[in-house]
């Protein structure tokens, strides 16, 4: 659960988000809106990225705050990048195993951890291949792989569906779905696609210039005429 | 209390000269982001050219022309033809690699000139007025009003016309400014140009206040990149500050015997201040978070290196070739070749050390080789000392340089992107003034022992290796080691977490890397192994010479870490087979070794443009494909 409480968030004079406040609970929350309304903003709160001015964000009832930066992963706060940052010169098993160093775990199911993640994102044949040798799509899947080992809490996907093919956005879909159930962890997702945030969550949260502006069940969202003025561009 | 009145008059007109030089940097890094350190060596060519030119009996006013153009030109040139090839890299490996054009010029002066001390007259010495008791001769006046006019025309400059806005333009972003039209080139030759001339005019002066000596004028970047820094490399009016600043400071201390030795130390201690002020008031830095990442992405695009090697067979083929060379050539090679050789392995640590840090972390550090001074010093001393089995004072010199290197280093080690680069330049610099200023005590007895009149006290060699052959063997297996050290890293934790700082700091923090702690374990670990290699070297002669740790020595070792490759175990033996057997070689053919320094100063530049992986990738592709051509069953299979 997470837990956002009158955050705002300021560069400058520009409010990148302004006074949010909501509580996430479902398993998988979309969050959308157009180019510049905060999602990203929100994110890099959660991961410590960015500090924010105002406000707190608690999640499983810690404030997040209080964690430094380096220690959120540890603590179970996992993303994903829209430039993905695998390392291009460790094999995809040590990409995994690398989150897995720093976060407190039971040393002996280490392997089976990491082999079930790989599994999961289905990389369990090219565990050996260095990150350089992959295609794009399959970096996706490494860094959804080092999200899920070792007892996430939240995990956080920035545009994880841009530049897919068919296939494998499909594929995608159903890692994301699957997440929950996986590890217990919770998924922010952040798309543009709104056939994959139809597909994958049950709620959503619409923000515009910071601000949040709707947030309920995605079907009903889709269809609120602010949603539709700020988002999809229609007459209100 | 001694009347300061004249020093920091003369503090002033040095000053001045730092602060014009440190607006030469800011001015280049704004428009082009390059820091140039070379901007010295520049400097150092403009002023010998006009010596020459007055000492053959021309006219002197032809001399400061022709040196200012050259430099213009030099400058010019690096510009046009060379800094584009690198425009995409990352702002460390521009910064290191105007290090190359360092080492040409440098080498170029040292062939033709040597470092002797010489004076460079101006007509202007003899004249002079009085101000508050001072006499201050019009060279002085003139240094001050020059860098004066031109940090406030190059302000003008900036502000008023269509190529200054053009500057400033690329100075925020250089791919969407030539997107809307900005010249790139002729914009950046411009700054090259500008920057060039100011670094020619400011060599000349220095050489007349300070010192006509080549290597001195080259480090004369030193203070400018510190008052630079303290700016952000952005900011020229803090830059000017900072110069004057450290002028005076250097030249109050004069009159203080107990300072006066340690006054060179200045610019140094500046820019650590500026470097904690900095990180303290959160500003940003300069250079992005992201290292070295590109050269990986080259280095490993080839599909082969996606089929696992066998360690068991690697670390066993590289065993047994280790062992082989121990054995066989301290029977083939002269006892000349044979302490060639032994000197190459121990530089190979050396190497390593450096390597590491660039190979791994996507650090640059320019300190290693005084780290080696810092620990055969502290080896020799202990075992002067105590006598102790060698093993013990040689690993108390690897700590001792750790040491060293992470109280010095740590500020910059906390920050991003080019810090650590300036800082450890500043360290190898601040070595030698410490080395100079303390007459490296040694020779003598007991922990702090100089001998002037009597004989040399020499150390002895570990007692497994007395003779020449068996200290080879033993310094093989001390590589052997570092290597399987190293090895060990790599393959556990710390080499992952190594590996995600270097992708990137997101990527790293996202792992829950603690980004510092594992800066500074890879700091210490190569200063340590730095550490080894000077007491090595220490216990391979039973001295150890001041005069072999200056800091360009510094600079020549990263530049053939690079040369030969820190991406693979076989660069650092390459870089120490280049530093040691190449300038052997030279001797026996009876070329000037002096071109060791230009061919490397070129390398470095080949190295950073066209082959990231250095001598060492080029010959193992070579391997590789070799091997594909006579296995091709294999490759089938898989």
């Amino acid at each position: 659960m997470i837990e956002i409480d009158r955050l705002e968030v300021r560069f400058g004079g520009v409010r990148a988000l302004n006074s949010l406040t909501a509580t996430l609970d479902a398993p998988v929350t979309g969050l959308i809106g157009p180019n510049g309304a905060g999602k990203t903003t929100l994110l890099n709160v959660l991961s410590g990225f960015v500090r924010p001015t105002a406000g707190s964000v608690k999640v499983d009832g810690q404030d997040v705050a209080k964690l430094p930066t380096y220690r959120r992963s540890a603590f179970g706060i996992r993303r994903t990048f829209q430039t993905e940052q695998v390392v291009l010169n460790l094999s995809v098993w040590d990409n995994v195993a690398g989150m897995l160093d720093h976060v407190p775990f039971a040393p002996r199911q280490r392997d089976e951890v990491i082999r079930s993640a790989l599994r999961y994102t289905a990389l369990a044949d090219r565990a050996h291949w260095i990150g350089g040798a992959l295609a794009a799509a399959d970096r996706r899947m490494v860094e959804i792989a080092r999200c899920i080992v070792g007892a996430p809490k939240v995990v956080m996907m920035d545009e994880p569906g841009a530049g897919l093919s068919e296939s494998e956005s499909d594929f995608l879909r159903k890692a994301i779905v699957g997440i929950p159930d996986f590890c217990g962890a919770q998924v922010l997702l952040v798309d543009h696609d709104v056939d994959l945030i139809s597909a994958t969550c049950s709620k959503t949260l619409v923000l515009d210039f910071g601000t949040m502006i709707a947030f309920g069940p995605v079907e009903a969202t889709l269809k609120d005429p602010k949603v539709r003025a700020a988002y999809l561009g229609e007459a209100a | 209390m001694p009347n300061l009145g004249p020093f920091i008059v003369s503090g002033l007109s040095t000053g001045a000269l730092y602060a014009l030089s440190a607006v030469g940097l800011v001015v280049l890094y704004r428009a082009s982001g390059v820091v140039n350190l070379a901007q010295g060596a520049v400097g150092a060519l403009s002023a010998i050219i006009a010596w020459q030119i007055a000492d053959s009996g021309g006219p002197q006013w032809i001399g400061w022309i022709a040196g200012t153009s050259a430099a213009t030109l030099i400058s010019l040139a690096y510009g046009r033809l060379i800094a584009p090839r690198l425009a995409h890299s990352d702002p460390i490996v521009r910064a290191v690699a105007t290090l190359g054009l360092a080492l040409v010029i440098l080498g170029f002066m040292d062939l033709f000139w040597g470092e002797y001390g010489r004076v460079l007259r101006l007509p202007t010495d003899s004249l002079g007025v009085r101000i508050l008791d001072v006499r201050i001769t019009y060279t002085r006046l003139i240094a001050l009003g020059v860098a004066l006019g031109v940090t406030a025309a190059t302000l003008v400059f900036l502000a008023r016309t269509r190529m200054g806005l053009a500057m400033r333009a690329l100075a925020n972003r250089r791919e969407i400014s030539a997107l809307l039209g900005v010249p790139i080139l002729k914009v950046d030759s411009w700054a090259w140009g500008i920057s060039g001339a100011i670094a020619g005019v400011s060599g000349i002066l220095l050489a007349n206040l300070a010192r006509m000596q080549p290597l001195f004028l080259t480090f004369i970047v030193i203070p400018a990149i510190a008052a630079a820094i303290a700016g952000r490399v952005q900011s020229l009016a803090v830059a000017v500050l900072g110069g004057l600043a450290i002028g005076i400071i250097e030249a109050i201390g004069t009159p203080f015997p107990a300072i006066a030795p340690y006054r060179t130390l200045t610019p140094f201690v500046f820019a650590i201040l500026a470097l904690i002020w900095l990180q303290r008031h959160g500003h940003t830095l300069i250079g992005s978070g992201a290292a070295l990442g590109d050269a990986d992405v080259r280095q490993n695009s080839s599909a082969a290196s996606a089929r696992p090697r066998s360690l068991a067979l690697g670390l066993a083929a590289g065993a047994a070739a280790a062992f082989l060379v121990a054995l066989v050539l301290p029977e083939v090679v002269n006892s000349y070749w044979l302490r060639v050789l032994t000197a190459a392995t121990i530089l190979a640590l050396a190497s390593l050390s450096a390597g590491i840090l660039y190979a791994q972390l996507g650090m640059v550090s320019l300190c290693q080789y005084a780290l080696v001074g810092v620990g055969g010093w502290a080896t020799l001393r202990i075992w002067h000392a105590t006598h102790w089995p060698v093993e013990i004072p040689v690993l108390c010199g690897g700590v001792a340089a750790a040491l060293f290197g992470l109280v010095f280093g740590l500020p910059a080690l906390r920050m991003r992107g080019l810090y650590l680069a300036l800082t450890t330049l500043m360290i190898a610099g601040g070595f030698q003034v410490i080395i100079t200023a303390t007459d490296f005590p040694d020779g003598g007895s007991g922990f702090i022992g100089k001998i002037y009149d009597a004989p040399r006290l020499y150390m002895g060699r570990p007692d497994l290796a007395k003779s020449d052959a068996a200290y080879f063997r033993y310094c093989v297996a001390a590589l052997v080691i570092a290597y399987l050290v190293i090895l060990w890293h790599q393959r556990s934790r710390v080499g992952r977490a190594w590996a995600m700082i270097r992708r990137s700091e997101a990527c790293a923090l996202s792992a829950s890397v603690n980004i510092v702690a594992y800066k500074v374990w890879g700091f210490a670990l190569a200063g340590f192994l730095a550490g080894i290699c000077g007491g090595l070297l220490a216990a391979l002669v039973g001295e150890l010479d001041l005069s072999s740790f200056p800091a360009s020595e510094s600079i020549l070792l990263f530049a053939v870490t690079v040369i030969g490759g820190a991406y693979s175990w076989l660069g650092p033996i390459v870089a120490g087979l280049l530093l040691r057997a190449v300038p052997g070689l030279l001797n026996d053919w009876h070329i000037d070794g002096n071109i060791a320094t230009i061919v490397f100063g070129a390398g470095l530049l080949h190295a950073l443009i066209t082959a990231p992986t250095g001598v060492s990738g080029q010959i193992l592709d070579i391997v590789e494909r070799i091997r594909t051509r006579a296995l091709p069953r294999r490759e089938k299979a898989l």
